[in-house]
């Protein structure tokens, strides 16, 4: 009755497909990104600008438009950043100007490597990040351990980011227990990096002794028992895979036919 | 009595190794956020990669080093993930100097150390940050730097080589500094049960 | 005349790098379905007494062992990696270690040395349940296991091995996290694992709860085995006192009187057998 209650799927059809099968429709993802690299209208790259925006539509489709808001608070900054210094900086083999005001210049050369650059990255990021956003970590790492990775490995990784959550808390707990014993957070950069041997050192310390403790403990629970390892709450298909990859191919056809299109015209 | 000790593979990952793992990943993850919290001008997200290298070698501190970024890449900031080829670098060339024993007290070779970790993170990472995202990478201060750069006709790669140089000899150093500070206050006990745990205890075995 | 489980000859136990041993020539032979308490002062050698006796302290902390310890009359060293974790359970007493760190509910956590077992996922979870209905956190079994109280975490610990059903369970102070009645309460269920046959090596401080339940008593001093026997004939040396253990109560008080000419016939070690005592005075 828990476990049922545990493995009951996401209510959306594509947020719950089996990770494995997510996988598979990122690589034809990749090959979209590909293409679009490849195709040039006006001598750029403008392809990548709508593939972008197939992201977004990925998210909601699958739910969670929240996600997506929060990876382009995440990665804006950068993106305009690169595209901004790019365009503005680089000329080219054969500077072509496009646009001018007073002392700023965009040419050809700076546009094409700057709509490149912040486009792949906002198309490959993002398709990793709905990866990662739509799927648990327990999930994806029980469908790796059910498609035969080693039950180490998938500890490793799932040890990882819990550890990351423990060691986050203890952070806060330790800054505070050193400012009361006087050791200064605030003030100018030396201050504040004399802080920083303070609070790291107990955090490692702790951490690194339980490690004896913690390895005694999962020898008790059979870790290292040479049997065939289960899941008890293992990563579960949903019914949909075969129609979303069929789709995803059938997209990723389409998108090779107009290639092919667009070469021979 | 053991005749020749040879390094295996299976020492490097023993279960202890294993568990340690996760830990120096989140000590790279949550130094970062200390560094974000004190608002210092550095990253110091390889002090777990180089404590890892230093207790049990090359390949365990390469694998600390491709999970920090595709950790970081999930859950911070997916463009580090490319750099994941430069964290594995850094902690395959720190574990060889660990296990030549060149982690002691005389200063220059931890010099070397530090100049071989800025070799290694220059080689990887500027032509990463060169192709996939034009010279810019995740540190604001060091972009900035750059397009001043770029902006004044500075060449690309001697803008960027030349920013990771200063920016990486400055976060290496610091973060072997602080990687012997955590092995001087571990307990013996602790540090004999990795592979290369004995280069650093207090007394040493018969 | 019952199977020895577990054997120990003459076992001396170095530490990496310590100059001293911290358990020196121990000799001891464990019956089978039999509940021992082991009692003895901090740096005594307790917990290295439970970790030599696991295989551990050869594994993982890498001292050098003399003697030999036998499971089931086979050298610890001999057996193939992790088949003695088929056999033995061992819960430690920092109950927070003992989180594995990768489940996100205290139902998998439990579960999660059956997955390493290879058990069928659809039988997992009757297992489970029935061992947290025995040790009284069923209600916890969908929380997250860091956010537990100490106390709680102590007896996920504890459910998350007697789900392997061991035969052997090694315990270091399960009840330190505990209050009073949890603490009965753990030991009841540690009464029912011997009633289930098993046999159980048990590291406890309270003594008064040691005299109930526990058969036989083996008293470590720095890394020396001083005395063992059965319960009732250990507990009442008055000796023991100079070696920094402390006897229960009521055989002190017992002791005194006789001391003082009013023999009962006997020293009880447990408020039950006192009252028994007294009503046939």
């Amino acid at each position: 009755m828990y476990r049922e209650q545990l493995m009951k799927k996401k209510k959306n059809k594509i947020a719950g497909l089996y990770p494995m099968c997510k996988l598979k429709m990122l690589g034809m993802y990749v090959i979209l990104i590909i293409l679009a690299n490849i195709v040039q209208i006006k001598e750029l790259p403008l392809l990548l600008i709508p593939l972008s925006l197939c992201i977004p539509l990925i998210f909601v489709l699958s739910g969670q438009p929240k996600d997506y808001l929060s990876f382009i608070k995440m990665v804006s900054y950068f993106v305009c950043f690169v595209f901004i210094v790019q365009a503005l900086l680089i000329k080219g083999n054969d500077p072509v100007l496009i646009w001018q005001w007073k002392f700023l210049h965009i040419y050809r050369g700076g546009l094409d490597k700057g709509l490149t650059l912040a486009f792949n990255i906002l198309n490959f990021a993002g398709i990793f990040y709905w990866l990662f956003k739509t799927s648990g970590y327990q999930e994806i790492s029980a469908a790796m351990e059910q498609s035969g990775l080693n039950h180490k490995a998938a500890y490793i990784f799932l040890s990882t980011f819990k550890m990351i959550d423990v060691m986050r808390m203890n952070v806060y707990t330790i800054m505070d227990a050193q400012r009361a014993r006087g050791v200064e957070t605030e003030g100018n950069v030396f201050v504040r990096a004399k802080a920083f041997i303070p609070i790291m050192i107990p955090l490692v310390v702790n951490a690194m002794l339980e490690v004896g403790e913690r390895a005694l403990t999962l020898e008790s629970k059979a870790f290292s028992v040479k049997c065939e390892k289960t899941i008890m709450i293992p990563a579960t298909h949903n019914g949909y895979e075969k129609i979303a990859l069929t789709i995803s191919a059938l997209i990723v056809l389409c998108a090779i036919g107009g290639y092919v299109l667009w070469l021979t015209r | 009595m053991e005749k020749t000790k040879r390094y295996s593979l299976k020492d490097d990952f023993s279960m202890v190794t294993l568990l340690t793992i996760p830990i120096c990943v989140a000590i790279n993850v949550v130094g970062d956020q200390i560094v974000q919290l004190l608002k210092l001008p550095v990253f110091l997200d390889m002090i777990g990669t180089v404590l890892v290298a230093m207790l049990s070698g090359p390949w365990t501190a390469a694998v600390t080093g491709i999970l920090t970024n595709l950790v970081m890449g999930i859950t911070d900031n997916p463009t580090l993930i490319p750099f994941a080829i430069t964290s594995a670098a850094c902690g395959i060339v720190a574990g060889i100097f660990a296990r030549k024993k060149w982690f002691s007290t005389q200063k220059w070779k931890l010099v070397v150390i530090v100049l071989a970790l800025v070799l290694a993170t220059i080689c990887t990472a500027s032509p990463i940050s060169i192709f996939a995202f034009g010279g810019i990478s995740g540190n604001g201060g060091q972009s900035v730097a750059i397009a001043a750069l770029l902006a004044s006709g500075t060449n690309i790669i001697a803008a960027v080589v030349g920013t990771d140089f200063w920016i990486n000899l400055l976060d290496r150093s610091i973060a072997i500094i602080i990687s012997f500070a955590i092995i001087k206050v571990i307990p013996d006990r602790t540090l004999i049960k990795y592979s290369l745990g004995a280069n650093f205890t207090r007394k040493k075995a018969e | 005349m019952a199977d020895k489980i577990i054997e120990l000859k003459n076992v001396t136990y170095t530490y990496p790098l310590a100059s001293r041993p911290a358990l020196k020539d121990i000799s001891l032979s464990l019956e089978e379905g039999k509940l021992y308490g082991i009692i003895g002062g901090n740096g005594s050698g307790k917990t290295t007494l439970c970790i030599t006796i696991c295989g551990f302290a050869t594994k993982f902390e890498k001292g050098s062992l003399d003697g030999s310890v036998l499971i089931k009359g086979k050298d610890v060293e001999d057996y193939e990696e992790g088949e003695v974790s088929r056999m033995m359970g061992y819960v430690l007493q920092n109950p927070f270690s003992q989180i594995s760190g990768v489940r996100e509910t205290v139902l998998e956590e439990i579960a999660y040395g059956l997955e390493n077992l290879g058990v069928a996922p659809e039988k997992m979870e009757e297992r489970v349940i029935n061992i947290a209905k025995k040790t009284d956190i069923e209600e916890l079994l969908l929380k997250n296991p860091y956010e537990l109280s100490g106390g709680q975490q102590q007896r996920v610990a504890l459910a998350s091995v007697l789900v392997l059903e061991p035969e052997i369970l090694i315990i270091d102070e399960p009840t330190s996290q505990l209050d009073p009645e949890g603490t009965e309460s753990i030991f009841k269920i540690i009464r029912t694992l011997k009633e289930e046959g098993k046999t159980v090596l048990l590291v406890e401080h309270k003594i008064d709860l040691l005299a109930e339940y526990a058969d036989e008593i083996i008293v470590l001093e720095n890394g020396c085995h001083i005395k063992s026997g059965p319960t009732h004939e250990v507990l009442i040396q008055r000796e023991l006192e100079e070696h920094g253990i402390q006897l229960p109560q009521i055989s002190v008080i017992f002791d005194e009187l006789k001391k003082r000419g009013k023999d009962y016939g006997a020293i009880p070690v447990t408020c039950e057998e006192a009252l028994k005592l007294l009503k046939n005075a």
